[in-house]
């Protein structure tokens, strides 16, 4: 299954609670979902053939609430990937080995470790 | 890195909406998907206005706008290789498939033609030296009775177009050279057929567009709209960079489109609106469409 935004999740986490149809408008009251959001997710899972889509509504056919907890795990419990975070495995260096010289930034120590210790 | 899933580009909405405005906003998006990641742009639009009139009127026109998607753009192109090959019945051996571009700044008729290689291939040994990015190019390269098709991704007024034909033809003469001319493009408006008839080249294009405005309302409705959408170009900036907000009114030579071509640049026949990068007072804002 294609990666889940934080959105879609709202959507289905709210599709799923209801027990009919949801109106949209809601949502977008409830999370300022946008209307590119709502018509993004409702034409998504109704590709995946999971729900009902009339208007502003939505609602999920039990083959849908079959499908989301089949998929519960991939939906609600992993974490999506953090891609606003910076990547630290690109950015840290190698850890030096014990043996090997080092010479710290000079500069970069305060005046004060060296009167002090 | 991952790359971000597609979706997660479209935002949030800045503000709350009224029901009627999120349901109108709602079937407009879903209509023209392409709005979806453009959704504070689409807000600030809208915000421009000042009644339920003119926000009707310009979600109007979204709801026309002629998209240009990647699929529409494969069919388009399939469509232009078509007329070229089983309609003028032109063969790789005499023709030039040719970008309207005189400048040397780059321009989107040299991507049409690049666009059209593979396309072409389907149809016949079409080989690189057929394309030219150049019209200088053309007339040395073309052989004596061979074709030239000129190619562009959008013709407003038709002014370029009939400008281009005459230069071509002129340069024809002067080197005494005969060649056939037609002109092929992506998405043309169909005031440019008068333009062009008066060359007496045959004319194609894979997606004729009529105004947004003038060509769809009448009688009270036309003035009215025409009235709201002044009264919202108003609220523009007169002068952004070089260029004069008058000379563009109602799109340039009020040619009124409704088009867009994917990740392409905003054409200046679109209703400033949609594209004008400055509000009155100097206020910069994010238009719907980018243009350079």
């Amino acid at each position: 299954m294609e990666a889940i935004t934080t959105f879609e999740r709202e959507v289905i986490s709210a599709l799923f609670s209801a027990k009919g149809w949801v109106d949209l408008y809601d949502l977008h009251e409830k999370y300022l979902l946008s209307p590119g959001q709502l018509v993004h997710a409702a034409r998504k899972f109704d590709q995946l053939g999971i729900v009902e889509w009339t208007e502003t509504r939505l609602k999920l056919s039990d083959h849908g609430r079959h499908w989301v907890l089949v998929n519960r795990s991939t939906l609600f419990l992993q974490r999506s990937p953090r891609f606003w975070a910076i990547d630290f495995d690109g950015i840290v260096r190698e850890p030096s080995h014990p043996s090997e010289p080092y010479m710290p930034k000079i500069r970069a120590v305060r005046a004060k470790f060296f009167r002090e210790y | 890195m991952p790359r971000p899933p597609e979706a997660a580009l479209i935002t949030r909405s800045p503000h709350k909406l009224g029901r009627s405005d999120f349901e109108k906003l709602f079937k407009l998006v879903r209509v023209q998907p392409w709005l979806e990641k453009r959704q504070q742009e689409l807000s600030d639009v809208l915000d421009i206005c000042v009644s339920l009139k003119e926000q009707n009127l310009l979600c109007d026109l979204l709801f026309r706008f002629t998209y240009i998607s990647e699929d529409t753009l494969s069919s388009s192109l399939v469509c232009m290789a078509n007329q070229i090959c089983k309609v003028w019945n032109c063969v790789p051996e005499s023709t030039l498939i040719v970008a309207i571009n005189r400048s040397s700044f780059s321009d989107s008729s040299e991507v049409i033609a690049w666009y059209l290689k593979p396309v072409l291939a389907e149809f016949g040994d079409w080989e690189t030296h057929n394309f030219v990015s150049r019209m200088r190019d053309a007339v040395d390269r073309i052989a004596e009775g061979g074709s030239i098709i000129l190619v562009d991704e959008f013709v407003g007024s038709g002014e370029t177009l009939a400008g281009a034909i005459s230069w071509i033809q002129e340069q024809l003469a002067a080197s005494n050279k005969k060649a056939i001319l037609y002109a092929c493009t992506l998405a043309s408006m169909i005031g440019s057929q008068a333009a062009v008839a008066a060359k007496d080249v045959a004319y194609f294009s894979s997606n004729w567009l009529s105004r947004g405005i003038s060509d769809h309302y009448e009688g009270e409705e036309l003035e009215e709209a025409k009235e709201h959408m002044g009264r919202l170009e108003a609220e523009l900036e007169e002068q952004a960079g070089n260029r004069t907000l008058k000379k563009y009114f109602f799109g340039y030579k009020r040619t009124e489109a409704l088009y867009y071509l994917n990740s392409g640049n905003s054409c200046n026949n679109v209703f400033p609106i949609f594209w004008w990068p400055e509000l009155k007072g100097r206020k910069p804002r994010k238009p719907l469409l980018r243009r350079v």
